[in-house]
């Protein structure tokens, strides 16, 4: 009885231990930048995400969204969802998506603005209905916005809990001429990130490292 | 906090004259401290006795506790050898008994053979003494001699005589034809007389190799009986609590555990192999990455899965008697212990055959994230995945899955020498740190006296001015004394 009494104990704190597998996953938002200013880098951001496809886990949730000139719409997500628990089911995932997204890429046409803001808001507010505990969101983009007269972005959303990582952030002429502008952007969008909760902010240069933060 | 003159600058009586202002402050501390020294004195004389009080208590009883494990240990020792023993004395003696079965079984059997084998023989003899079955050839040489002198007396005529001589050699021919015949049925019956004797010489060497034989027989049961008479008297000289013994015994228990653990760490990394070959397709199967305790699922199950081979392993051991890890095994009967053997044999065969599954399972897997990579990533280059991913590879995964269980099974045996003899050992060292801290309490209370001894000295330094005050005050006194008892 005693021993009884022993794995009984036992089982229910290796239960008590236990962690769902949804909190166990990793929520990764991709948002990719369409402007005029960007959209030569389209290729490269394509290859960079769909090579980040490649090193997400089975249960991983994963969406890819364009930032265009009024980026806070469902319309704007590429790809969403999660991964199938199986390894096979979440290859055969990851290709459908990456075939959605290579339809995405030839189909894609450059946008006159560039809503940053409102892409994060899209992002922040999928990400949050995630149960997982990592939450990224990595942005390709010059991180140069553009809001058009009717869009109004006064504060950036809630980033609570997510670490936001801005990856392959060209550099403009007026950044050739005065490399200030191009740090003191980066500088400001870390202190707006950092601002609105943001657990982390990364500035990646090549796209391809990426994986190495997955 | 250190004292330094920026410290003493308010106490300065004389700014200007820091040296009499110096003096000054050192009489004064001096005298307080004078005029405490009894109660310093007693305090320290008190301090240094406790310590040394104090010293000798905890060194005795960590000399004692010390002295306590290291017979533990001892007990330890020889109980592990005393069971050992045991063991080694029962083995022999079923060796023994096994080898005066098999050597007597054969004695019956070896003697009817003997026996018929000389009866064999005796007939034999007896029938090569037989006289031949010979016709009887009286000689007619006699006769012929007889004839010549009766007819020389007789006195015949040469006609008469060439007929008698004719007669005689006519005889004399037959004769020589009857003996000729005589001698080859005597040749005949010779030759038979000798194919029997050399049919026994065979039967000889037969009987001298069934001799060989026993004598080889008696030999081995002579040496099982000597190699069991060598381990009883190491069990009696265990038992006698021959320190000998023991000393050898104790070397052989360092030697068993280094070796116990060279095996124990080759199954550790086993196990490991074995985990990251079946964690993967696991996860197919499991499908999920939720945590127990902070470990996914699917790795947990891999752990659950080489515990169990090695559970069941050691149960198998056990069962064969070929470890004794279990005390409620060993109580098992024989024929319980056939049927676990059996059981566990047959589920580890079949956990086997599972992780030679899983592990074609992982190579199915391999292949899936090469192809999905190339498809994502455009990797034209097919050819190095395809290479890596063929049968080949996947015949020696499939193989190592079913292999490495079983090898894991022999764990049990490197385990049982760890766990008996680690016990032992770890009681040896645990007596041996006890001894090394006494011996570092003893030196570090030694060094603590001398310190205080010291710091008492430096402080009857320090008051030095009013002990000589003192005596000159007491020496005056005594002499004022002195003066006034003359005078009454």
């Amino acid at each position: 009885m005693k021993y009884l009494y022993l794995c009984l104990l036992l089982v229910s704190g290796l239960l008590s231990g236990c962690q769902s597998a949804d909190e166990a996953s990793r929520s990764t938002y991709i948002l990719i930048d369409i402007s005029g200013t960007y959209f030569k880098q389209l290729d490269s951001c394509v290859r960079a995400t769909k090579y980040a496809l490649v090193k997400l886990k089975p249960s991983d949730f994963i969406a890819v969204a364009k930032i265009s000139s009024k980026s806070f719409s469902n319309r704007e997500v590429i790809v969403k969802g999660k991964l199938p628990r199986q390894p096979s089911q979440a290859n055969a995932m990851k290709t459908r998506m990456g075939a959605a997204i290579d339809k995405f890429a030839k189909s894609a046409r450059a946008t006159s603005y560039t809503d940053i803001s409102g892409a994060m808001y899209q992002a922040a507010q999928v990400l949050h209905n995630q149960p997982s505990h990592q939450k990224r969101l990595i942005i390709f983009s010059d991180l140069v916005e553009d809001l058009s007269l009717d869009v109004i972005r006064e504060r950036l959303p809630d980033l609570q809990g997510i670490d936001v990582i801005a990856t392959n952030v060209i550099k403009l002429r007026a950044d050739n001429r005065n490399p200030e502008n191009y740090f003191k952007r980066l500088q400001t969008w870390q202190e707006l990130i950092l601002g609105a909760g943001a657990k982390s902010w990364k500035v990646v240069d090549d796209p391809m490292q990426l994986a190495s933060y997955l | 906090m250190m004292l330094n003159a920026e410290m003493l600058q308010p106490m300065m009586l004389f700014p200007d004259r820091p040296v009499l202002s110096y003096m000054i402050i050192y009489l004064g501390v001096s005298f307080v401290l004078w005029m405490a020294r009894d109660a310093i004195h007693k305090f320290m004389n008190h301090l240094l006795a406790s310590i040394a009080e104090l010293k000798q208590r905890i060194a005795e009883d960590l000399a004692a506790y010390a002295s306590r494990t290291a017979a533990r240990a001892k007990e330890l020792a020889t109980e592990y050898f005393l069971k050992e023993s045991e063991r080694d004395i029962e083995k022999g003696h079923d060796k023994l008994a096994h080898r005066v079965d098999k050597g007597l079984s054969g004695f019956p059997e070896l003697q009817s053979e003997s026996l018929a084998m000389v009866n064999r023989m005796n007939q034999a003899f007896h029938d090569s003494k037989k006289p031949p079955h010979l016709k009887q050839h009286p000689s007619l040489q006699w006769l012929e001699k007889e004839i010549r002198e009766h007819t020389d007396k007789v006195g015949l005529t040469s006609v008469e005589a060439k007929r008698v001589g004719k007669a005689l050699r006519k005889i004399e021919s037959r004769m020589g034809k009857e003996l000729k015949a005589h001698g080859k049925v005597q040749s005949v019956e010779a030759k038979k007389r000798l194919t029997i004797l050399n049919k026994q010489s065979g039967a000889l060497s037969k009987l001298q190799k069934l001799i060989n034989q026993l004598v080889k027989r008696v030999n081995h049961v002579k040496n099982s009986i000597v190699e069991v008479d060598t381990k009883i008297e190491a069990y009696y000289a265990f038992r006698k609590d021959d320190d000998k013994a023991l000393r050898a015994a104790n070397q052989s228990i360092i030697t068993r555990f280094a070796i116990a653990i060279f095996f124990v760490l080759i199954a550790v990394g086993g196990a490991t192999l074995n985990f990251f070959l079946i964690e993967r397709p696991l996860s197919e199967i499991v499908g999920g990455s939720g945590l127990v305790m902070g470990i996914e699922v699917s790795q947990m199950g891999a752990m659950m899965i080489i515990m169990l081979e090695v559970a069941a392993g050691v149960l198998l051991m056990e069962a064969l008697g070929l470890s004794h890890l279990l005390p409620a095994v060993e109580r098992w009967d024989p024929d319980m212990k056939k049927k676990v053997a059996i059981i566990t044999g047959a589920l580890l065969l079949a956990m086997a055959g599972v992780e030679a599954g899983l592990a074609l399972l992982r190579e199915m897997l391999v292949a899936n994230d090469q192809a999905t990579m190339n498809m994502l990533i455009g990797n034209e280059d097919n050819t190095t995945a395809e290479a890596f991913t063929g049968w080949g590879p996947m015949a020696v995964q499939a193989m190592m899955g079913f292999v490495i269980p079983l090898i894991l099974a022999f764990v049990a045996l490197p385990l049982e020498i760890l766990f008996h003899v680690g016990r032992i050992i770890g009681q040896y060292l645990w007596s041996a740190l006890m001894f090394v801290l006494g011996r570092i309490v003893l030196l570090a209370s030694q060094i603590l006296l001398l310190v205080m001894n010291v710091i008492l000295s430096f402080y009857d330094l320090l008051i030095f001015f009013w002990v000589l005050v003192e005596g000159w005050v007491k020496r005056f006194a005594g002499f004022i004394g002195r003066r006034m008892e003359s005078r009454a």
